[in-house]
């Protein structure tokens, strides 16, 4: 799907609507915190937004909920809220050529 | 009879290491968490630099993770990305569990940044795993359980982020190369 801007001043542009972001997974991303985890576990393999470029995807997202509606959400365990859908390995045709 | 594609399709989550044509469906390989990767931590203790892999705090040395006990770094629920380690089929002869389960971790415990290039996805967990404290001589079972390799998921965003389901993003090109 694409759509774009019909102007006579502005170089063409195309706004790409992807499928959902790529997911990889990571051993500390963004969202892992870097304080003292005496309390919260061993740490688990995370996950965050990914480049089509990277080694490391496991998926594309299919459903979201807004992490970032957490004050902080770098300290505060995510909720249930936070869960959503992936779909494995299963890229649009863009994607998976360009990888 | 049916073939067995139609087999598949009608009962896709049944099948170990099986997937159906539609993508959307599950396929599903039977896993154990390889304990011997355990055993093989490099750091008993992560400091911030290790642990961040950013240059910019390379040097800083507080410590901020310690080896968990083994059933807290073994225990998998569903929904944890499980990985596994390149270049490590040599060894599966000695490993019995790896005849009948793809051996994997789902704890990035004591594994610094830098160390994600040695691992690839091997699944998401789809059952759990949980393990109860040893006598401290060692685990003496392999707990099976099962990964998902393909089809949907459910997993926690652990980004600190939000993930969308459809973003829209800007490309300066021509359009007519994409149309």
């Amino acid at each position: 799907m694409y759509d774009t801007y019909n102007s006579d001043t502005l170089p063409c542009v195309l706004i790409l609507y992807a499928a959902g972001d790529l997911v990889e997974w990571c051993f500390y991303g963004t969202g892992t915190t870097d304080k003292a985890r005496a309390k919260q576990g061993p740490r688990r393999v995370g996950v965050q937004v990914a480049s089509v470029s990277s080694p490391k995807i496991i998926g594309r997202a299919l459903s979201v909920k807004n992490a970032s509606k957490q004050p902080d959400h770098k300290t505060i365990p995510l909720l249930v809220s936070d869960i959503y859908h992936c779909l494995l390995r299963s890229f649009p045709r863009t994607a998976r050529l360009s990888m | 009879m049916p073939s067995v594609s139609t087999n598949l399709n009608a009962w896709p989550l049944c099948s170990v290491g099986l997937q159906s044509h539609c993508n959307q469906f599950p396929c599903l390989f039977l896993s154990a968490v390889d304990a011997y990767e355990f055993s093989a931590l490099e750091y008993g203790v992560l400091n911030k630099g290790q642990l961040m892999g950013d240059p910019a705090v390379a040097n800083n040395a507080d410590p901020v993770e310690y080896k968990p006990h083994f059933h807290e770094w073994a225990t998998v629920q569903p929904g944890m990305i499980c990985l596994a380690r390149k270049k490590k089929t040599a060894v599966f002869r000695q490993y019995i569990a790896a005849e009948t389960a793809v051996p994997v971790i789902a704890c990035a415990a004591c594994l610094p940044k830098d160390d994600e290039k040695n691992y690839f996805f091997a699944g998401v967990a789809r059952s759990k795993s949980v393990r109860t404290p040893d006598d401290g001589i060692g685990p003496n079972v392999d707990e099976f359980f099962t990964v998902s390799i393909g089809g949907m998921a459910t997993i926690l965003n652990t980004s600190g982020g939000p993930i969308y389901r459809e973003s829209a993003r800007p490309c300066f090109t021509n359009i007519q190369s994409h149309v």
